[in-house]
């Protein structure tokens, strides 16, 4: 039985979209992979909803914005079909993260749009800024020299990167968003000048408690994000020269523009300047923010990038298509595999060696199960964490692997991702997925069947029980008719071997039609 | 408030006078006597038309104004009252001229056998005729009014004909005077064709009527009678509330439309006074847009003549619309775009092309979705057909309809439903704003990448005024141009609320800017030995900061040349202020149409094609498109084209200082541009259908 066989391999087409959904807007992009390997943008959609407003102020998303939040998915929903668009990689920040219901949130999207969203962590983003960043500044590195800071003023939160020479020295999430400060520390009844003072406070005090962190007065580069300093630069009319991918505002224009802006309701931005609506009602919050971090900095001037955390899920997205995963960070996701099972005191090596034996099987296997290298990946961490549960106890280890690894967090995977990881490691020995499986039948269908294929191919390399150096550089594997053959140098064990393999590879041969032999 | 700076009110000519300035050139076009009859009728027919809508909502909206007790003048400084004024002096003489030019048309029309048979013409069997044809056709229909005895009195429409009659009435022994009016039914032709040897005879309708009314009003005596017709004020003030209550509530807005007050009168006949004067006061008009005709009423209705299917001899010649140059040796339609961009100037050239190449979306598999915006569509539009089709076979088709287009209201209610019914995703435009631009996008998938392809024009999709409007329009697929577009839609269908645009300019979100910046620069860039350029074509200039800029780069030493069709607000010629600017205005057989920018540069020239007039309407009030044109070669004919506009001496006015418009003379040389155009188009054809002429390689014919 070959199951599913064509849920990966169907998908053929170029074009790829990502949704990111924010404290008060939800932004689309959608472009396409073009022959030359560059994504060209196709459309950039924004529209309004206060999603932070609900989860800052009450801690829970409300029925009405929850519903507005979805209609705009719908409407997006129609865009897609515009471009056929099949690849979408939809992600969510904080105000879904935070709020206690965003499970609910996250279902009924998936129930009326079929789309299913991320909740990525703030290191994601970071991690995900920083390689469109990277990408935009193609080999001109020389604004890397020295220190440089990234920052992004969302509206649930401030994430900061700081780069030592280009490489990511630490990354840091603070409350400082436009909308939470809005929402948590102004009442709606004071003027302009007061809400802004009262905001201005409360940044500078959380900006001194991370001083020792983030060490701000050893800046020399100060790269800006976002939505509201992209449009502050428009406003100001930064010089803009479309060859360039940033364009710089001086400390002293930003300053001005922010008393500018504090004197004006949204309405009248919206009528004035041709704001978007949400734009208009954060853009003041957002900017006090990236100024005063500005004025700590060595630096003068302020980088406006004219990249998002969308262009960088499109970039990895691009890239998975085309089943080109950025090595670093595939190695980011292994590095932290590795880091989680060490935390557990996993035997380390055992694990690499269930790690290559499994990738080696993927990759023999690719016309088989069609998958892409993303998911070489995910079978990789999940091999290399399959016996965290040993740490709790030897008995249905594979259980406590299982909520171990759900609860982690693994740099470079999403939540969603980890979870596949979780049941990878699960059904690595005992039981085959079963329905009674609660966890496994919240999986959706597709994924499903591709932990199925997955967990078939640790299991079988569990079972050959390979442990010296030797029988591992040897070790081959060939297809011929219905058979897996298998090698394996020293012929040490071989009856043993051969009834730990009749034990573990049903599942290998319901899945693959294959039946391995040694 | 700040008092008028009597310098710049100097350099601006009043909108409305100039408008009917503009309707003056049509009416000398109706008086040329070298056009053949029927072209000349039908000039004097748009005459008519033109005006009823100027007074439906220019001269409306004055009245509003006026009695509202506003002192505000418009830059030419001129109040309401003062304009209305002018206004009601400027049409008195225009009606004349052009009533004069009517009954001297149709003097000799009858000498080529089209007669138009008034009562005093009728011979005995022809009143014999047209009494039967008056009790068996017309008599049923009728519906005569006794207004003075209806409670509450009627309402008339406007722009119907009626007929009035003063009759004499015994009441309690004594005689009274008594109005009695019978509307013209819409249903008939105003011109009934009446059975004639030798000639076509053609019968007013509604002097039939005149003739046997008696018959309708028995045992009462008809003192006189007259012929009447009243412009109404259609101004419309939507409250916009919801996009999706528009449609029901432009239903409401045709019906309303009835009872709005009265703004001008036309009587023709009657002898006497007394039935305008009872009118004037019913009406509760202001007597001084009461006018007395002396040639038929709502001259408009002459354009049944002139459509007639025969009299070809007093036709102009027909100029069929040529295979667009370059599409010439295009086979197919995508991969010449892709190849290079298409610039169309129609209707020299085909508006063809564009329905074929819908109809050709609709059915081709590769081809994802459609947008376009829809303003003002023909009736039975193939492009709609083809809308409809695409939906049904799956694609995702968008369509913008903009459902204040002034008086087509009811016709794209309808078809706006229509749309829907075929699972098309209508929209009505943004509120507030008027959607005015045209555009037309259409998203392919090839060898599984997305391209798409925008047509973007100056004209309106619309199959039947394609063919009597000159406009031009760009095809590209150049990816900025086509991303701005997608925006654009997205802008029109809120599914953002951000929108970023490379290449193209929107009104109202930065044409204003945009426009004044590039005259600006012109001024800067502008030196002694090498003075800047600016030429602009465009229908009306009305926007006061637009003619400001202009004046200042004039007075700078830029050259300024416009060729202006309508409006012009910018008065040239004054010493010091504007004396570096020309206007002229060109009307010929085809409603000049196109709005295409030209700036020099100091050497790096520009060329735009626009949606948009430089009216403040249009550039603050409306969703406007401004388009670069990339290509040097299309640069180049678009500036040839606008050229040839400055040279034209036969069709073409120039604007004097005192705002009138006189026309040039033919030199010894004489140009028409609109002809050379057609001529251009020809030309381009016959030389691609010749045999291939072109350079071959001697080797090839050796092997052969």
């Amino acid at each position: 039985m070959n199951l599913g066989e064509r849920t990966e391999k169907q998908a053929v087409s170029s074009t790829l979209a990502a949704i990111d959904i924010g404290s008060n807007s939800i932004r689309m992009a959608i472009g396409q992979i073009l022959p030359d390997g560059r994504v060209e943008t196709l459309e950039q959609v924004q529209r309004a909803v206060h999603l932070g407003q609900d989860t800052f102020r009450r801690g829970r998303l409300g029925r009405m914005v929850m519903r507005s939040a979805v209609a705009i998915l719908k409407e997006y929903l129609r865009m897609l079909k515009l471009y056929d668009v099949r690849h979408i990689w939809a992600v969510a920040t904080s105000a879904v993260r935070e709020a206690v219901n965003s499970e609910i949130f996250l279902d009924r999207v998936l129930m009326t749009t079929g789309m299913e969203i991320n909740l990525i962590t703030p290191p994601e983003e970071s991690r995900l800024t920083v390689s469109a960043v990277r990408l935009s500044l193609g080999n001109r590195t020389k604004l890397f020299k020295g220190k440089t800071l990234i920052a992004e003023v969302g509206g649930g939160s401030t994430i900061l990167t700081v780069l030592n020479n280009g490489k990511i020295a630490g990354s840091q999430s603070l409350y400082l968003g436009a909308v939470r400060l809005q929402e948590v520390f102004t009442t709606g009844g004071e003027t302009n000048e007061q809400a802004a003072q009262i905001i201005k406070t409360e940044v500078e005090s959380v900006l001194d408690a991370v001083q020792s962190i983030i060490p701000f007065d050893k800046i020399d580069n100060f790269i800006a994000i976002g939505g509201d300093v992209r449009c502050a630069a428009k406003l100001i009319s930064a010089a803009e020269d479309e060859k360039e991918p940033f364009n710089i505002i001086k400390k002293e224009d930003l300053a001005a523009l922010i008393e500018k802006l504090t004197a004006k309701k949204p309405e009248q931005l919206v009528r004035q300047y041709h704001l978007s609506i949400a734009d208009a009602e954060t853009i003041n919050t957002a900017l006090i923010v990236y100024e005063a971090m500005l004025r700590r900095t060595k630096t003068e001037v302020l980088a406006v990038s004219k990249v998002s955390m969308r262009d960088g899920l499109i970039i990895e997205l691009a890239q998975r298509i085309a089943g080109k995963e950025d090595k670093t960070a595939a190695q980011g996701v292994i590095d932290s595999a590795t880091a989680l099972a060490r935390k557990y005191k996993v035997n380390l090596k055992h694990a690499r060696h269930l790690q290559m034996i499994s990738a080696k099987l993927f990759d023999l296997l690719s016309s088989e199960h069609g998958l892409s290298a993303r998911y070489r990946l995910l079978l990789e961490a999940a091999a290399i964490l399959h016996e965290v549960g040993i740490f709790i106890s030897g008995r249905s280890y594979h259980k406590h692997t299982f909520y171990l690894i759900v609860n982690s967090e693994i740099f470079g995977l999403t939540q969603s991702e980890v979870q596949m990881v979780a049941h990878i490691a699960r059904y690595h020995r005992r039981s085959r997925p079963k329905a009674s499986h609660i966890e496994y039948m919240s999986l959706t269908r597709e994924k499903r069947i591709i932990v199925n294929k997955l967990a078939a191919i640790i299991r079988l390399a569990g079972a050959l029980k390979v442990s010296a150096e030797q029988e591992l550089e040897g070790l081959k594997f060939a297809i011929k008719k219905d058979n897996l053959l298998i090698t394996i140098p020293g012929r040490r064990d071989l009856l043993l071997r051969r009834s730990s393999l009749e034990r573990q590879s049903d599942m290998f041969t319901d899945v693959y039609g294959l039946s391995p032999l040694l | 408030m700040r008092k008028k700076d009597p310098k710049i009110s100097k350099i601006f000519i009043n909108r409305e006078l100039s408008w009917l300035e503009f309707n003056q050139r049509v009416l000398e076009q109706g008086q040329a006597k070298e056009l053949p009859l029927l072209e000349r009728m039908k000039f004097l027919s748009i005459v008519s038309s033109n005006l009823d809508e100027f007074f439906m909502v220019r001269v409306a909206g004055l009245m509003q104004q006026s009695s509202a007790g506003l002192r505000k003048r418009d830059p030419a400084g001129l109040t309401a009252n003062e304009q209305l004024e002018l206004i009601s002096k400027r049409v008195g003489r225009m009606l004349a001229e052009q009533a004069m030019a009517v009954n001297e048309i149709l003097e000799e029309l009858a000498k080529n056998n089209l007669c138009i048979l008034r009562r005093k013409d009728w011979s005995d069997s022809q009143a014999e005729y047209l009494s039967d044809y008056f009790s068996t056709e017309l008599m049923p229909v009728l519906t005569p009014l006794a207004i003075e005895e209806l409670n509450p009195p009627p309402l008339l429409p406007g722009r119907q004909l009626n007929v009035a009659l003063a009759i004499a009435e015994r009441a309690a022994g004594k005689k009274v005077k008594k109005i009695i009016i019978i509307p013209v039914p819409g249903i008939f032709r105003r011109f009934i064709e009446i059975p004639s040897q030798n000639s076509t005879a053609l019968v007013p309708i509604e002097d039939i009527i005149a003739a046997y009314a008696y018959r309708i009003i028995r045992d009462k005596e008809v003192i006189s009678s007259a012929f009447f017709r009243i412009l109404r004020d259609a101004d419309l003030t939507i409250q916009e509330e919801e996009a999706s209550d528009l449609i029901s509530m432009i239903e409401q807005v045709v019906f309303e439309r009835r009872r709005r007050a009265a703004v001008r009168l036309t009587v023709s006949g009657g002898g006497d006074s007394y039935i305008k004067n009872w009118l004037i006061d019913w009406l509760e008009l202001d007597h001084r847009f009461a006018y007395l005709s002396d040639t038929l009423l709502d001259s408009a209705a002459l354009m049944e003549i002139v459509n007639r299917k025969d009299f070809d001899k007093l036709k102009i010649t027909d100029w069929p619309p040529q295979k667009p140059s370059d599409l010439l040796y295009s086979e197919d339609i995508w991969q010449t775009v892709q190849d290079h961009d298409v610039l169309l100037s129609h209707p020299y050239e085909s508006f063809e092309p564009i329905i074929d190449l819908l109809e050709q979306a609709a059915e081709d598999p590769a081809v994802l979705a459609i947008k376009q915006t829809l303003y003002r569509t023909s009736k039975d539009s193939a492009i709609v057909k083809s809308l409809e089709k695409a939906a049904a076979n799956g694609k995702e088709v968008t369509v913008l309809v903009e459902l204040k287009a002034r008086f087509d209201e009811s016709r794209n209610v309808n078809w706006a439903r229509r749309l829907e019914d075929a699972g098309c995703h209508v929209i009505y435009g943004v509120v507030g704003l008027k959607t005015h631009a045209k555009a037309l996008l259409l998203i392919r998938r090839e060898d599984s990448l997305i391209r798409r392809y925008a047509h973007l024009s100056t004209g309106n999709y619309n199959e039947f005024t394609s063919k009597i409007y000159s406009d031009v329009a760009l095809m590209t697929c150049d990816s900025d141009i086509t991303k701005d577009v997608s925006t654009f839609f997205n802008l029109l269908t809120g599914s953002s609320e951000t929108y970023d645009f490379s290449k193209l300019t929107i009104a109202p979100i930065g044409l204003r800017k945009k426009i004044v910046e590039l005259i600006e620069r012109e001024r800067l860039v502008s030196t002694p030995d090498r003075p800047g350029l600016i030429m602009a074509k465009l229908n009306s200039l009305e926007d006061k900061e637009i003619c400001q800029a202009l004046a200042r780069a004039g007075s700078s030493g830029v050259k300024i040349r416009l060729n202006v069709r309508g409006i012009c607000c910018l008065r040239p010629g004054i010493k010091g202020l504007s004396s570096n600017i020309e206007v002229v205005s060109i009307v010929d057989r085809y409603l000049e149409h196109s709005r295409i920018f030209y700036f020099n540069n100091a050497g790096h020239s520009e060329v735009y094609i626009s949606s948009a007039d430089w009216m403040r309407r249009n550039i603050d009030k409306r969703l406007e498109i401004l388009i670069p044109i990339l290509s040097a070669k299309h640069k180049e004919r678009l500036t040839e084209i606008m050229r040839i506009c400055f040279e034209d001496n036969s069709n073409c006015w120039i604007l004097q200082a005192d705002g009138s418009y006189k026309r040039k003379k033919t030199s010894h040389k004489r140009v028409r541009a609109q002809e050379t155009f057609w001529n251009y188009a020809l030309a381009a054809v016959r030389k691609a259908s010749r045999p291939n002429l072109r350079f071959k390689p001697i080797t090839e014919e050796k092997q052969a």
